[in-house]
């Protein structure tokens, strides 16, 4: 495939700026996705892009999850005048 | 509360410093009655003397208590002091205590750099298993709070700090600091026993904390132990002056004033700990009802909180003993007069608090009343130099040469020596008795040697004594602004010296004409005045120059130098050597690198903030709008609405990551493209981007 294809360099850039690696074999594997689903006649859009990216690649899994402490609700108490 | 032994001693203490106090006073109307002339009668007199009286109170309540921590520390230390009681080294486990840190609008990096040195800190001794972090943020402008957001989330992942250091921002801000710190008692301050509240430039030692906490332990009745923080990290000379006053001289006021009132302490808002569950029960603070200034929320809440501690029959301390406790001057005396407004405001509600609120401790009445009059002191300054001015004019006597006193005497006779040696004295005598105090103790060292100490003090008083017809004036100013309720903004602090050289003159604008205007009319009604009135009208009229070279930055080790620059503190160190937190991609602003990261898929999270109806729909339109015109058609309001929901917030990352090149979006990814390329070394953001989901949680 044609690799300076505007989608396919943001693509990369959206890996990117995921933290997730854009060495040789993520491009590699991005572009076999990218052949496969030209092949299937689903090419690649603006708008199919990212949900794409997120299926073929682990990205969402990264995220950690943490939660925030819990809460043990209490009162604050207003001296009289 | 029942008394306590040390009751009796501080009573003691109280009544001798009173004593001394008002004979002083009394011995300074004498002689001032003595040197008043003849003719100089009427309600003239009677004011002056009135004003004088309450001026000689004033500072003779500092020269005395300046005196009792003279000898207190002449004798070692207090043996009535927490920490002289409670031995060290309790191996006992430490109960749930909370660090807080309340910001607004701080500079994100320094702030949480010190926050960072605290917490390794006590991770390096081992001892973070009993503690909390909470960074409390009433920020409202997006690029501040995004900025805290992104930071906190990556010092969370350096520090390995999940479950343990929390940033929430709250969304309604009410009452200032004291709503910030409420609400979050009313979330999380169940579990924990103690509470420590740092301010945003605050730092201290793990040392002092454990410290603090074991004092607590030893000490049921303790609401509050409150430490004295050192002046530190000074770049500018105003800020090198503050800090280098504040090492010298310092430690004399604060331990006479941890022996004057032991355990009727005051709180002074941060570098302290507090006692969560009887704070909570008895310290909140209800919005006044009174007229004018005397209306809406508390400003200044720390003395008012204290006082309400000790009326719930818990003690307040002051330990000036606990070392490792540090924040920092404003840098500028700009920044310091604008800090001074919103204190001046603040105090002078206590006014109304004093008159409404029963039950207080004398102690802490006095407390409240010292502070009101640490700002009431300049008008009264200023109506006494205008008084004595009257009185001259109005009397046979020659035109007097020297400001204030002898301006309304019959001469410069003995009894006019006399008290002005006396006032020199009190005013003076604190530092005499400070240089004096680190010489016997043999700290002169730190401070670069005996002469340099004495050269630093002398240049540092010599500024003193110029500035202070400025802070006259202006503190005047402000308590004529607060008394007529003229609104004051609530905004960050200050606390680098940036961003303020090019706006020098604009503060002074008001003090400057004040002083030129009364310059004016002195050598118009009365020339032979004018030399008189030259020593506290020409360094107002100079203010913008002294100013600016004030804020001028200075590396200079040979003045006013401190312990801290010879040997510093590792906690110093450590938030010196703090990292840039949070730094992603510095071409883009804050809410475009948090629309271009990407989201949360915690569908938990997202459900739980899901919106519908209106808000849903002015959700969608502001979505469509940002998508279409970029981050620069939507307000600062609108970009927090966005940011504020998750769900919102995807959207739009959707559709930016859709962008043509020619859209501003698409402007932006060009913009990230470069930088990417530019700077590959902060292409990885998983670590810090991602850890948004617990912002969202906390949020």
């Amino acid at each position: 495939m044609d690799v300076t294809d505007p989608l396919y360099q943001r693509a990369l850039l959206y890996l990117q700026v995921a933290g997730h690696d854009t060495g040789a074999q993520t491009r590699l594997r991005l572009q076999e996705h990218f052949n496969r689903c030209r092949a299937d006649g689903r090419p690649v859009t603006a708008a199919t892009l990212l949900p794409r990216l997120h299926q073929w690649f682990d990205i969402a899994d990264q995220c950690h999850t943490l939660s925030g402490p819990r809460l043990v609700r209490g009162s604050v108490g207003y001296p009289g005048g | 509360m029942a008394d306590q032994p040390w009751h009796r001693t501080a009573h003691w203490r109280q009544w001798l410093l009173a004593g001394l106090v008002i004979g002083q006073t009394l011995a300074g109307l004498w002689l001032l009655q003595q040197g008043l002339s003849s003719d100089a009668s009427g309600w003239a007199s009677t004011l002056l003397m009135l004003v004088f009286a309450i001026l000689f109170l004033w500072i003779g309540l500092g020269f005395w208590t300046a005196v009792f921590g003279f000898f207190i520390l002449r004798r070692g230390g207090d043996p009535w002091s927490l920490d002289r009681q409670c031995p060290a080294g309790d191996p006992a486990e430490l109960p749930r205590t909370a660090v807080i840190m309340p910001i607004c609008h701080e500079p994100v990096q320094r702030t949480l750099n010190n926050l960072a040195a605290t917490y390794r800190e006590l991770q390096q001794g081992g001892d973070l298993e009993a503690f909390d972090f909470f960074v409390l943020s009433d920020s409202v402008d997006p690029e501040v709070w995004l900025e805290e957001q992104a930071a906190c989330a990556d010092l969370c992942a350096r520090l390995g700090g999940h479950q343990r250091l929390f940033y929430r921002r709250r969304r309604i801000r009410l009452n200032y600091k004291s709503g910030n710190i409420g609400d979050f008692l009313r979330r999380w301050g169940m579990s924990y026993k103690y509470l420590v509240v740092l301010d945003a430039d605050s730092l201290l030692e793990a040392s002092a904390i454990i410290r603090l906490v074991r004092l607590m332990e030893h000490r049921p009745r303790a609401g509050i132990i409150q430490t004295a923080p050192r002046l530190a990290r000074a770049g500018t000379r105003f800020a090198r002056l503050q800090q280098f006053a504040n090492r010298c001289y310092g430690r004399l006021y604060s331990a006479g004033l941890a022996a004057i009132q032991l355990g009727d302490a005051t709180y002074w808002g941060h570098n302290a700990i507090l006692r969560t569950a009887p704070f909570m029960r008895h310290c909140g603070l209800r919005r006044l009802g009174g007229p004018g200034l005397f209306r809406g929320p508390v400003l200044s809440h720390d003395y008012i909180e204290s006082g309400l501690m000790g009326r719930a029959g818990l003690e307040v301390w002051l330990e000036p003993s606990i070392g490792g406790s540090f924040e920092e001057s404003p840098p500028t005396l700009e920044d310091d007069l604008i800090r001074d407004r919103r204190w001046c405001r603040g105090n002078l509600q206590h006014l109304w608090l004093l008159a409404t609120l029963d039950g207080l401790r004398p102690v802490h009445r006095l407390a409240l009343l010292t502070g009101i009059l640490c700002y009431l002191a300049s008008p009264l300054w200023l109506g006494f130099l205008g008084l004595s001015g009257y009185l001259g004019l109005h009397s046979d006597a020659p035109p007097p040469t020297v400001p204030g006193l002898v301006a309304s005497s019959a001469g410069f006779s003995g009894t006019n020596h006399f008290l002005m040696a006396f006032t020199a004295t009190l005013l003076l005598g604190p530092r005499i008795l400070a240089l004096i105090d680190q010489v016997l103790a043999g700290r002169t060292p730190r401070f670069g040697g005996a002469t340099r100490l004495l050269a630093s003090a002398g240049g540092e008083t010599l500024m003193a004594l110029i500035l202070a017809p400025v802070r006259m004036v202006v503190h005047s100013i402000h308590v004529v602004r607060a008394l007529l309720n003229m609104r004051t903004p609530w905004q960050g602090q200050n606390r680098t010296g940036d961003s303020r050289s090019g706006a020098q003159w604009q503060p002074f604008i008001w003090p400057m004409t004040t002083a030129g205007v009364i310059l004016a009319l002195i050598h118009w009604q009365t020339p032979e005045l004018t030399p008189w009135a030259l020593p506290v009208t020409v360094p107002v009229l100079a203010t913008p120059l002294l100013a600016r070279w004030l804020a001028e930055p200075t590396s200079n080790r040979r003045c006013w130098l401190v312990p801290e620059q010879r040997v510093s503190a590792p906690v110093l160190a450590r938030a010196d050597a703090g990292l840039a937190l949070g730094q992603l991609w510095p071409d883009l602003s804050r809410f475009e690198q948090r629309v271009l990261a990407p989201p949360s898929s915690d569908r938990t999270v997202r459900s739980q903030q899901r919106v519908q109806g209106r808000k849903q729909e002015r959700l969608t339109r502001l979505v469509e709008r940002c998508a279409q015109a970029g981050s620069g058609a939507l307000s600062d309001e609108e970009i927090t609405l966005l940011c504020e929901n998750p769900e919102s917030l995807r959207a739009l990352h959707y559709r930016v990551w859709q962008a043509d090149p020619d859209t501003p979006w698409g402007q932006v990814l060009a913009r990230l493209e470069k930088t990417l390329e530019w700077r590959p070394g902060l292409a990885g953001i998983r670590e810090e981007e991602l850890e948004h989901r617990w912002i969202e949680a906390a949020s």
